[in-house]
């Protein structure tokens, strides 16, 4: 049947389930993995997922960075170029016409036959893992918890997504506490001459957030006379590139803006600096009630608490280098109490959640000669599923070549295939068992 | 063709600079709703209200430098016979008053004193616990301890029997027991803990109370 003759639909399916569709996705894949790759060097691990291999469509290519980052601007610095776009899909995009390309042309289309059944189990083991990938995306989460020795928590921070969150001071001590909590993409476009009002009922204020620094910190106006100047101090922006010249890690960037809270009844304001490596909040006060403001990490629950016991650090013999850090912790459900032991690479996994040994203090630099352990704490409901499908895809592909192999030699390629794979597994099992 | 251009031409503009200023307008008159809320746990340090702004962003320090209050010039206490201030300075300088006494000088009290409440008193508590081998108690169990007068105000008291494992320790000893205070206020927390071999701190015990009750702050005498 020629292509004019085929319906709309089919046109449509044979699209989608084209190799020259895959080839292209692949393609801009590759030059997506290639270019965040350089930039990375200039603007971060962080916000170089988020513009390549994150969103659905790209806003822009730091082409100067790409060509530093390449070292051409040894031969010709051409400075900094950018080129602005908002049609190049983005990898999340891409990945999404993969799998679609993917479920129709590897599962669908393909001819069903035992020379192919390898294959089609890999294509479905990728699409798996592609589908773990979204999965990850979207429902992951991932942050750290510092714990000193004889400290109990049940909530970690996370590494990356930022909020500015609002208390009201309870007066009785015991009485349940929650803030309100606006998410960072609401105000990170927030810069000067930018502002935008928060509301709600709640509050006695309307809290206006403006002038946002990416990076930035409060600096005393030593001679009072700057206009943006509040309570003494004005935020000074600071580069996110380091002395080398490569971009800061997510985590080292402090974040700050100017808050103003209009109290609803009458005209007062209210104007503080937000920072998020500030020692303590922002203090609203609203006749007798008080108002803590902050700009902080996102804060998530864990289903248990985790009291840290003891935490040793073993240090190489005859260094000062550290060998491995190890906590002995409770983990508290309820009334329930359990001991665990943590170490590096031996994380604690329960109820979805991972918790790994990430680093250990002395408390000899802080000067409070107190021991203490930082935990990264993982929840990821695709945790493993990468790793099946790896499984899954080398059995696929080892299922077909073997039956290739067979046809060649002229013997039953399933007893033959299938007898070789039980052995492989056989003696795979048995090497892990003796590894592990 | 002239006056087809200015026709269109003018409107135009006149939008594209009526947009723009409206555009510009609506950078600060944006109004959003706050919908998301989170509780927080009991766990969680709660945080101090009307911190000024040189404390919050650590510019203490650079606004007064010369004015650190020295510890000896704030405070008196009274030594209980047989205890002496330790000839050798601790190692990690957190000892405002180090103590010694016991025939071998193997007993141990001292005060120190953290900024706000050092992470709490349970933490503290299962801290020193801890050192001394002993499983943490529970936040009920740290509600129960007992309390004794300090700085004319109540402190908590603990006393455990244990092996004892300090900071930078390589082996626990044992045999001790441990007393302690913690007195926990918005701005600092002070500790005196005392350390020894069993028999000798149950010596001392009362003599632990009479130091704690001594130490005062220490005031300008009025004429």
């Amino acid at each position: 049947m020629s292509d004019s003759s085929k319906s709309l639909p089919a046109k449509v399916f044979a699209f989608l389930s084209s190799f020259g569709l895959a080839t292209s996705v692949l393609v801009m894949l590759l030059v997506l993995t290639f270019l965040g790759t350089l930039e990375q060097a200039e603007h971060g691990l962080v916000a170089s997922q988020a513009r390549y291999f994150e969103s659905a469509f790209i806003d822009r290519i730091d082409i100067g960075a790409c060509w530093r980052a390449l070292a051409f601007n040894a031969y010709w610095d051409i400075g900094n170029v950018s080129l602005p776009l908002y049609i190049v899909p983005g990898g999340y995009t891409l990945m999404a016409i993969l799998f679609v390309n993917l479920l129709c042309g590897g599962i669908v289309r393909i001819r069903k036959s035992p020379k192919t059944i390898g294959v089609i189990i890999s294509h479905f083991a990728i699409l798996f893992m592609i589908a773990a990938g979204a999965v990850t995306h979207h429902f992951a989460k991932e942050g750290n918890m510092n714990l000193r020795e004889g400290q109990t928590a049940d909530e970690f921070l996370s590494f990356h997504d930022r909020v500015i969150e609002i208390e009201k001071v309870q007066a009785d001590p015991k009485a349940k506490r929650n803030v309100l909590v606006i998410d960072e993409a609401k105000y990170r476009d927030l810069t000067d001459g930018k502002g935008r009002t928060f509301t709600s009922e709640s509050l006695p204020f309307d809290l206006m957030i403006t002038s946002w620094r990416k990076n930035a910190q409060p600096k005393r106006d030593a001679e009072g006379s700057r206009a943006d100047a509040v309570d003494g101090y004005f935020i000074q922006e600071l580069p996110q590139l380091d002395e080398t010249g490569a971009a800061m890690a997510d985590e080292q960037l402090g974040s700050a803006c100017v808050a103003i809270a209009k109290i609803k009844k009458g005209d007062e304001k209210q104007t503080g600096i937000l920072w998020e490596f500030a020692a303590a909040p922002w203090t609203v006060t609203v006749g007798e009630d008080k108002y803590l403001i902050s700009l902080v990490h996102r804060t998530y629950k864990l289903p248990f608490a985790v009291r840290l016991d003891q935490t040793e650090e073993e240090k190489h013999p005859g260094t000062e280098r550290a060998r491995r850090f190890s906590s002995k912790v409770t983990k508290i459900s309820g009334d329930h109490e359990e001991k665990r032991y943590i170490t590096m690479n031996e994380p604690v996994r329960s109820e979805g959640y991972a918790v790994f040994q990430s680093t250990f203090s002395s408390g000899e630099k802080e000067g409070t000669g107190v021991k203490s352990s930082g935990f990264m704490i993982v929840e990821n409901p695709a945790d493993h599923w990468p790793l099946i499908s790896c499984i899954i895809v080398a059995e696929g592909l080892l299922l077909h070549f073997l039956m290739m192999l067979a046809r060649f030699i002229k013997v039953n390629p399933w007893v033959f295939s299938l007898s070789l794979i039980a052995a492989f597994n056989a003696a795979f099992a048995l090497a892990m068992w003796k590894l592990l | 063709m002239r006056s087809l251009t200015m026709t269109f031409l003018q409107p135009s503009c006149a939008l594209l600079a009526c947009s723009l200023f409206m555009t510009s307008c609506d950078r600060l008159q944006e109004r959003e709703a706050i919908t998301e809320t989170r509780d927080i746990s009991s766990h969680a340090p709660k945080p101090h209200a009307d911190i000024p702004s040189s404390t919050r962003f650590y510019d203490d320090a650079k606004e007064q430098p010369q004015q650190r209050p020295n510890f000896r010039e704030l405070l008196t206490w009274t030594l209980p016979e047989g205890w002496k201030e330790s000839a050798t300075p601790d190692p990690m300088g957190m000892r405002l008053l180090d103590l010694r006494f016991g025939p071998n000088q193997e007993g141990e009290c001292y005060i120190s004193l953290m900024p706000g409440p050092a992470g709490g008193l349970e933490a503290n508590v299962n801290r020193w616990r801890t050192q001394m081998g002993q499983t943490p108690y529970t936040a009920d169990e740290i509600a129960k301890l007992p309390k004794k007068p300090f700085f004319n105000r109540d402190a908590t008291f603990v006393a455990f029997d244990g092996d004892f494992k300090g900071f930078g320790a390589e082996a626990a000893k044992t045999g001790y027991r441990m007393l302690g205070l913690i007195h926990s206020a918005d701005q600092a927390t002070i500790f005196v803990k005392l350390t020894g071999p069993k028999a000798l701190v149950d010596q001392n015990t009362a003599a632990f109370d009479a130091f704690c009750l001594s130490i005062k702050p220490n005031l300008p005498k009025q004429e």
